[in-house]
């Protein structure tokens, strides 16, 4: 009785030590900048200054006062672990901008444009390149507004 | 089954648990993607008709003369890691990533109509080479 007890416990610690693992991670970087409010830009009206006092500094070093860019990244990482006596570490990842805002000045630094899109990001190899959802941007030039 | 057979079966388990403990091999494997998806800009003529289609660039140029360098990219990392995983001894694993970017670029005007577009691809540099096999 008390062998089959033993041999019951080590074959479930056995099958711990050998099973697999898995890892789920999920990163977002700026998650504040998912929801910036851009109504107020008027195109060709609103100054640079006004944009940043509205919207704070922008994400993307500037190299120059002429785009103005926020950005949300969004990264998710599958990983899984297989231990049978050999160690089997394996991992996808999917990384994108899913939030982006681009301001465009022009040279006296009123806004020209405006463009806001939002990515999708999959979580491979659960999800494929077919799951992506298409890109959705919203666009306000001197053309539209 | 007898005592003996059970006390053979005991030992070879701790033995393989024992074994495993002091030294497992480890091989594994990394598949990344960052940033846009490769694409074809030639089909667009305004630099709305770009943005609608693909987004924000990644990048934006402002030339003396004010046309814009809008830049995506895309980054695929492939790699190969191996070594000894332990856990009582100093762990020796090796790995190797390797990363490629693909670059898609186009040029619009100062009245933002598509001047020029291109693509770099590199992505198809990036192999699973196993190090130092590989390379």
């Amino acid at each position: 009785m008390r062998t089959a007890y033993l041999m019951r416990g080590l074959s479930v610690l056995a099958l711990l030590f050998m099973t697999a693992g898995c890892v789920f991670q999920r990163s977002v970087v700026n998650r504040g900048e998912q929801d910036l409010d851009v109504s107020f830009i008027r195109i060709g009206k609103t100054e640079y200054k006004e944009v940043l006092e509205k919207l704070g500094p922008p994400d993307i070093p500037l190299k120059d006062l002429r785009n103005f860019h926020y950005t949300s990244v969004d990264r998710r990482q599958s990983g899984f672990v297989i231990r049978l006596g050999l160690f089997l570490p394996f991992i996808w990842y999917d990384e994108r901008r899913i939030h982006q805002v681009l301001v465009e000045l022009d040279d006296n630094g009123t806004v020209i444009g405006v463009c806001k899109s939002v990515r999708h990001v999959v979580r491979p190899p659960l999800e494929s390149e077919e799951d992506r959802e298409a890109v959705y941007t919203e666009v306000v030039d001197e053309e539209s507004s | 089954m007898t005592r003996a057979t059970i006390v053979r079966c005991l030992s070879s388990l701790i033995l393989v648990l024992l074994c495993s403990c002091v030294a497992t091999l480890a091989v594994g494997c990394t598949w990344g993607d960052r940033g846009s998806a490769p694409m074809i800009l030639n089909l667009y003529q305004t630099k709305a008709a770009v943005y609608k289609q693909y987004g924000v660039p990644d990048d934006v140029f402002v030339m003396a003369d004010g046309s814009r360098l809008l830049v995506y990219n895309h980054d695929a990392t492939r790699g190969t890691s191996y070594g000894a995983d332990s856990g009582v001894f100093p762990v020796l694993h090796l790995s190797h990533l390797h990363t490629a970017t693909d670059t898609n670029w186009v040029t619009v005007d100062r009245e933002g109509r598509v001047t020029n577009s291109g693509r770099l691809l590199s992505s198809h540099l990036a192999h699973f080479r196993l190090w130092p096999f590989g390379e």
